[in-house]
């Protein structure tokens, strides 16, 4: 086939005689103004937010080695505040369908709202941390610190008030053992400083 | 530019750089401009297209396989805008936009030169404008853009031994055309 365009040689160099057009000066302008259009609409931030490819692992260890960028750091306090807000509705729900049957006990009312503050709150250090200042990070990291003391006490007082009720300690243990280690995690992650640099996606870990 | 250098700036880019974006604007406004000014014969629908490619790009950057060249990922969607933009224009109205694409390379030439090299140019331009553009595309991308059958095929996902047939096509067809015009 390439041989038989050779035939066509004219009818190419004819193609060809075209001289490269200058595009307009004010091109890259125009693109950089479209481009901080964009990033300042919530819609696309929230959009790329939602779609961009995070690699997840289930090795938290992976990630405290690497250093996290602040976009992953961002994320998982995120993902906690998501945990968060599931067991909130969760209890809502739970506590509603109880209510004209028990009598509980006021501090277990509380629990649903107590998860949603927590989720709230991370989700507000969250985009703290977005910011990336180095005032905002310290600041998330006693956020972090203050989410795990939150929990302990809250756990503390559900176990001084469901002490007879010995098949409620395991969950509650459970409950308050993965929120201790997910706030420590929260931690140290925010206090480890070094920024990764990534290709084409933000990545979770350094997998 | 290096394929490596381009990672390290989409890195930046993801990172919230946003003003790295801009290497990649200056490095590649000329060909897809160029390009978009072909096939559409408007400087101004050749403007908008480009930007607007740009755009998208930057939209679609964390999408961006870095294992592949960004140029012919520019070149992806460019091709994608202008099929989209050709389709809402009638032909009829891209066979008159011909007379915009004026070319300059005969500057110094005598003017009855000029005048033949301008009508032969406008023939070609005409002819181009009138084929499909699945084989417009090509014939531009190869002999205007001068990209090699292998980057033509990676920007359109299609087998190397697809554009080479269609690059035939097209110029088997455009002969056609310049004949019956004469």
């Amino acid at each position: 086939m390439l041989n038989n365009m050779e035939k066509y040689k004219n009818l190419i160099q004819q193609i060809q005689k075209h001289k490269i057009i200058d595009p307009p000066d004010n091109l890259v302008a125009g693109v950089m103004s479209g481009i901080d259009k964009l990033e300042t609409g919530l819609l696309y931030r929230f959009y790329r937010f939602l779609l961009r490819p995070y690699q997840f692992t289930l090795d938290p260890g992976s990630a405290l080695r690497t250093g996290p960028s602040i976009e992953e750091k961002s994320l998982y306090f995120i993902l906690v505040a998501f945990a968060h807000l599931t067991l909130a509705v969760v209890l809502l729900m739970g506590l509603k369908s109880m209510e004209t049957r028990t009598l509980l006990p006021p501090l277990l009312w509380w629990q649903p709202w107590v998860s949603l503050f927590l989720a709230c709150w991370l989700v507000f250090w969250a985009f703290i941390l977005k910011k990336n200042t180095p005032a905002g990070v310290q600041a998330a990291r006693a956020a972090a610190l203050f989410y795990i003391e939150a929990v302990v006490i809250n756990g503390a007082l559900l176990f001084m008030e469901f002490n007879r009720i010995l098949f409620l300690v395991p969950f509650i243990a459970a409950m308050i053992g993965s929120a201790v280690a997910a706030g420590i995690f929260l931690a140290l992650i925010s206090s480890s400083d070094n920024m990764k640099i990534v290709r084409g996606a933000s990545v979770i870990t350094g997998t | 530019m290096d394929q490596k250098v381009e990672a390290e700036i989409i890195a930046r880019i993801l990172n919230g750089d946003r003003q790295s974006y801009a290497l990649f604007v200056e490095e590649y406004k000329t060909p897809i401009y160029n390009l978009a000014f072909r096939m559409t014969g408007n400087a101004g629908d050749a403007d908008d297209l480009t930007q607007e490619t740009f755009i998208r790009a930057y939209q679609n950057l964390w999408r961006f396989d870095p294992g592949r060249k960004f140029f012919t990922w520019l070149y992806t969607i460019s091709i994608n805008l202008i099929r989209n933009h050709i389709k809402k224009v009638k032909n009829d109205d891209l066979r008159m936009r011909t007379e915009n694409i004026q070319d300059n390379e005969n500057e110094n030439q005598s003017p009855e030169t000029l005048l033949i090299a301008t009508q032969e140019s406008n023939k070609i331009n005409s002819a181009l404008l009138t084929l499909k553009y699945e084989l417009r595309i090509m014939l531009i991308m190869k002999y205007q853009q001068e990209l090699s059958f292998e980057e033509i095929a990676e920007i359109t996902g299609k087998s190397v031994s697809a554009v080479k047939m269609q690059v035939y096509r097209g110029l088997e067809q455009l002969e056609q055309l310049m004949n019956n015009d004469l």
